[in-house]
């Protein structure tokens, strides 16, 4: 390795390829039972009656009556329980498990299991959540949370506009579609309770073990397994499947293995939030655009799970990369009968750049402007106050950025010398991540720690963050590596276990390399002093940077304690008989700070604009009456390798004062720019205004003979 | 649990399925998917096997000058391999599934599935294609468009085994092919369109339209057709909307997961007119 940015081969990579790598269902341990789960199957009721065969010896149920201590999941509040105890919520929600040693007779158990419900009027969609009456599914309100904040004097601006520009926008639930289902095998000893499985977040394991069973922290150990690809769905929900199996194991007495299905693992684990956007943006006579009001509603489901921090990073990337002095913004996350809506590369981001992004498409039609020049007026500048009002301390290349992303894609060639006969388009986003925890949250609530470990001349790193693709094993390494100056097979790196791992945090909100890979950059620098002993052994704490300041209940200050940038282009030609959209190609170029693994990187992009192209094309799906319509690969449609167009990405080198050797987040990013450059493009060629992702052939036809 | 019947003969295989309850296992690319269960435990079927597909005698693609005979084991994969078939027959089986998938599917488990999105059918409705039915007292042969009773639905009995289709041999002039699915691959067809057609001298002198996923079962209007034969292409032209307009109040899709009914016929129409504006006419 000469320069950090120089790829190596990943560790993972011979495992991965060579299909060596035992993933939780392939852990089959000596006398291991397995655990099925009966779920509700109605969207919201009281549970009258539940009537059980006769259970055969060796067969166990577990349920509500089987948690020791606390029967929640704590994750923000602590609304759901573990087990349903006498009503119901979602279609999906867990009442109990059977656990056996054969799966033939658990699925027979789970058959001959019969539940008396007796119905409540279920609340089914965002629009019946704002009119809902008590029962109240969350306290004594229809919402989870209602946030507002504002910059500047709106109301004043109101009076004095000229011209009020308003849109509405509507986002669907998207699913994961890891590779590797919710997977988890526990194993109790008569002492300590081991859980082992697919996951992103060991410690929040950990925590929920800890309420369930009222145990202090010595007697739990959660060990990440190779993970077959999370993207937020494995962020808060498998606390739920590791407290249940960690349940049925302490019962039975046996290791206990609990794999999802897939139609399982669709309905009822965590999706994006579907989402109703409202944008009015006030213009004086010179066309300038001088306040903007934006309200965004979520539908939350059934529990609030990580809503309210959704919530908060739609609202707070709703502004979009511009700087507008007076604004208002606010946001609502409602409690539905609906599944559960969670964490999901983006988080609450995707929603919020669609929104604003074809906001300012529409605007510069509507003033008959250039939709990039038209945002180019108010990109964010060094020096500028974000839309809290949080000093940008750090260089800002937005103008570099969208250059490069339109002279790679010949953009205005293309956009200007458009055949109107020929359906095609071309669009243009520019957009923001904001990198690591809301606020103060990475020393107020995470509080990360690395540890480093050396004897002789080897190097260990511990810390609590996964690897679920994105490259924690070898990135982690490089780091260290590059500090000491050493050959980086000379630092041992492995899948996190919670008996030896220093919490270093989830692995979410693009933080790993950011926060977790300065920590250990840092910690590097204290070891290096003392490269001289045998043995050393540090850990290092995070600190929150001085100049930053955040304050959560009026949303003043930095909100995020580094930002990446994007811009996209996209390039498409819709089929005039069949609505089709074929894209031709996706242009992106990043500011990601210094890349820490450029392979890596592009394997990020390329991943991320995948998972985007869905989002925004074809993956629909609904909920009727409080059951997802889509629940099948089949049905479910994520683009196959044919849909995937030629992506061409670059980097723009900009360096970060708060990442190592400059580097910033970059997981989510490459997701959240495309639908809005995908969707300008097709309103280029359909001549009509998009309000709504998936754009599906249906949705285009509709538009083309309004 | 459930037995399952491994013939070592077509003689034998028509034995077991007089004698037994079976249900046939050709590719089983349906079969396994329709019976899907826990993982870890085996496929939970209705009623007892009986494989097909490694049997040989079923393994032939056939040519003679009249006809083109295909074996009811026969792959996607082979028949596109083979090169004595014609390249416009190969289109719509080349956009099934996926790779995996045509390499274990057959034509025949398609046509047996009778699903109303099962791609091979439009072009074995338009190519009047013929199935072979066999059981140990002799073999019937039936139109394809009577074969098949409607959506999942056929008209085989208990004790018979389709053992090939064969094709009429002829060259069209125009061929036609359009799937829409729900993405390029691995998709099951909102929409499909098979057509063809013969030109002599400026008249038609043979068009065979066909529609998939619009109905119980591909859709396909002789009396359209038969007033379309003999036109001059001039005079086909000039009516062309109503022909359009004939095609439409005889396609009557459904909604579904997948798609709508309006999307459905209007994009069927507009196959439809593409075939005939820039094929048939040019
Ligand atoms: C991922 C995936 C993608 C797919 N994509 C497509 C697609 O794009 N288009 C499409 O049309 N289909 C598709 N299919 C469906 C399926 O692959 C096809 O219908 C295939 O042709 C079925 O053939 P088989 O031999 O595998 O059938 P099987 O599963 O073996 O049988 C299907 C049915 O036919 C009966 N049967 C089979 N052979 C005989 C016989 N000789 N006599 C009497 N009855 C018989 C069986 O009893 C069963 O009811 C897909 C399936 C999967 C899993």
């Amino acid at each position: 390795m000469k320069a950090i940015s120089d790829s190596i081969k990943r560790f993972d990579f011979d495992d991965k390829i060579q299909g060596k790598a035992i993933y939780t269902s392939d852990y089959h341990l000596e006398c291991m039972f397995y655990a099925k789960t009966l779920r509700s199957t109605v969207p919201r009721a009281k549970i009258k009656n539940i009537i059980t065969p006769e259970i055969p010896q060796g067969y166990f149920i577990v349920d509500h009556r089987d948690v020791p201590a606390q029967n929640y999941i704590p994750v923000v509040f602590d609304d759901q329980p573990i087990f349903a105890v006498d009503e119901v919520n979602y279609i999906g929600q867990p009442i109990l498990l059977v656990v056996g040693e054969k799966k033939e007779i658990i699925q027979k158990i789970i058959n001959s299991i019969h539940i008396d419900y007796e119905i409540i009027e279920p609340v089914l969609s965002i629009e019946e959540a704002e009119q809902a009456k008590a029962p109240y599914i969350f306290k004594n309100q229809p919402y989870f949370v209602k946030y507002e904040y504002s910059k500047g004097d709106l109301d004043k601006c109101i009076k004095k506009a000229k011209k009020v520009i308003s849109d509405e926008f509507r986002t669907g639930y998207q699913e994961q579609a890891y590779l590797e289902t919710q997977s988890m095998v526990a194993k109790y000893d008569g002492h300590t309770i081991s859980v082992y499985g697919s996951m992103q977040c060991p410690y929040y394991i950990v925590e929920a073990l800890k309420v369930a069973l009222g145990w202090e922290e010595d007697r739990i150990r959660v060990v990440q397994m190779p993970t077959g690809g999370a993207f937020g769905g494995k962020e808060d929900y498998p606390s739920i499947p590791g407290v249940h199996a960690a349940l049925a194991s302490i019962k039975s007495k046996h290791p206990v293995q609990l794999v999802f299905e897939r139609q399982e693992d669709i309905q009822c684990t965590t999706k994006r939030h579907p989402s109703l956007i409202t944008i009015e943006s006030y213009l004086d006579e010179n066309g300038t655009i001088i306040a903007r009001d934006m309200y965004v509603k979520l539908d939350g489901g059934a529990y609030a799970g990580l809503s309210s921090v959704v919530l908060q990073r739609s609202i707070l990337s709703i502004g979009g990369v511009y700087d507008i002095e007076n604004l208002r913004v606010r946001g609502t996350v409602y409690a539905t009968n609906n599944v559960v809506t969670g964490a999901f590369r983006g988080f609450g981001g995707p929603q919020a750049f669609f929104a604003i992004e074809m906001h300012m498409e529409n605007i510069a039609n509507q003033l008959n402007l250039d939709s990039v020049e038209l945002k180019r007026k108010y990109f964010f500048k060094q020096g500028d106050l974000s839309s809290t009002s949080g000093e940008f301390f750090d260089p800002i290349v937005l103008n570099v950025i969208t250059d490069k992303v339109l002279k790679m894609s010949d953009y205005r060639n293309k956009r200007t010398h458009n055949d109107a006969s020929k359906f095609k388009g071309v669009g243009c986003s520019v957009f923001f991540h904001g990198c690591g925890f809301t606020g103060a949250g990475e020393s107020d609530l995470i509080k990360p720690s690395v540890r480093l470990k050396k004897v002789k001349e080897e190097v260990e790193l511990f810390i609590s963050s996964t690897e679920i693709g994105q490259g924690t094993l070898t990135t982690m390494r490089k780091i260290v590596a590059k500090v000491l100056d050493i050959p980086v097979a000379q630092v041992a790196h492995h899948y996190p276990d919670t008996l030896e791992c220093p919490d270093s945090g989830p692995t979410v909100a693009s933080r790993t390399t950011l926060i977790v890979g300065r920590l250990l950059q840092d910690c590097a620098l204290k070891l290096k002093k003392r490269w001289d002993e045998e043995s050393v052994e540090i850990i290092h704490h995070y600190q929150y940077p001085s100049h930053l300041s955040w304050d959560s209940k009026t949303f003043q200050g930095n909100a995020y304690p580094d930002y990446s940038w994007g811009a996209n282009v996209v390039e498409v030609e819709v089929d005039p008989d069949t609505y089709q959209v074929d894209v031709k190609g996706i242009w992106a170029v990043f500011d990601i700070g210094t890349p820490i693994d450029r392979k890596i990187v592009q394997g990020q992009i390329e991943g991320g604009i995948v998972q985007g192209l869905g989002y925004s094309l074809m993956e629909v799906l609904e909920s009727r009456n409080g059951k997802l319509s889509q629940d099948t690969f089949t049905t479910y449609i994520i683009p196959s390798s044919l849909d995937i167009p030629p992506i061409m990405s670059e980097l723009v080198e900009n360096p970060s004062t708060i990442g190592p050797f400059g580097a910033r987040g970059l997981g989510e990013m490459p997701l959240v720019g495309v639908a809005p450059a995908l969707a300008s493009a097709i309103q280029q060629a359909i001549k009509c205004k998009i309000t709504k992702i998936p754009v599906i052939p249906e949705d285009i036809l509709r538009g083309i003979h309004k | 649990m459930v037995n399952s019947f491994w013939p070592m003969t077509l003689s034998e295989a028509l034995d077991i399925r007089k004698n037994h309850n079976v249900m046939i296992f050709n590719g089983g690319s349906d079969l396994m998917v329709k019976y899907r269960c826990w993982s870890g435990i085996s496929v939970d079927l209705p009623k007892d096997i009986l494989y097909i597909g490694h049997l040989n005698e079923l393994k032939s693609i056939d040519i003679n000058p009249s006809e083109i005979i295909i074996g009811a084991a026969v792959s996607y994969a082979q028949f596109l391999k083979d090169s004595r078939l014609p390249i416009e027959f190969k289109h719509p089986i080349e956009q099934i599934g996926s790779v995996a998938i045509r390499n274990i599917g057959t034509l025949v488990g398609n046509i047996c599935n009778a699903s109303p999105a099962g791609d091979t059918l439009p072009m074995l409705y338009a190519l009047d294609a013929k199935v072979v039915i066999m059981s140990t007292k002799g073999q019937r042969i039936v139109e394809i468009s009577d074969f098949i009773t409607g959506p999942g639905s056929t008209q085989l009995n208990h004790d018979e085994i389709v053992t090939r289709i064969i094709i009429p041999r002829k060259t069209y002039d125009r061929t036609f092919y359009r799937k829409v699915g729900t993405r390029k691959a691995n998709a099951i067809s909102k929409v499909s369109v098979f057509s063809v057609a013969d030109i002599k001298e400026s008249r038609i002198d043979d068009i065979r339209i066909c529609i998939g996923s619009c109905g119980p079962t591909v859709i396909r209007v002789k009396k359209i057709e038969s007033s379309i034969i003999d036109l001059r292409l001039s005079e086909l032209t000039l009516d062309i909307d109503r022909f359009l307009r004939m095609y439409d109040e005889k396609i009557v899709p459904i909604d579904d997961v997948r798609s709508t009914k309006i999307y459905r016929s209007k994009v069927a129409c507009n196959l439809i007119k593409t075939f005939l504006t820039k094929e048939v006419i040019l």
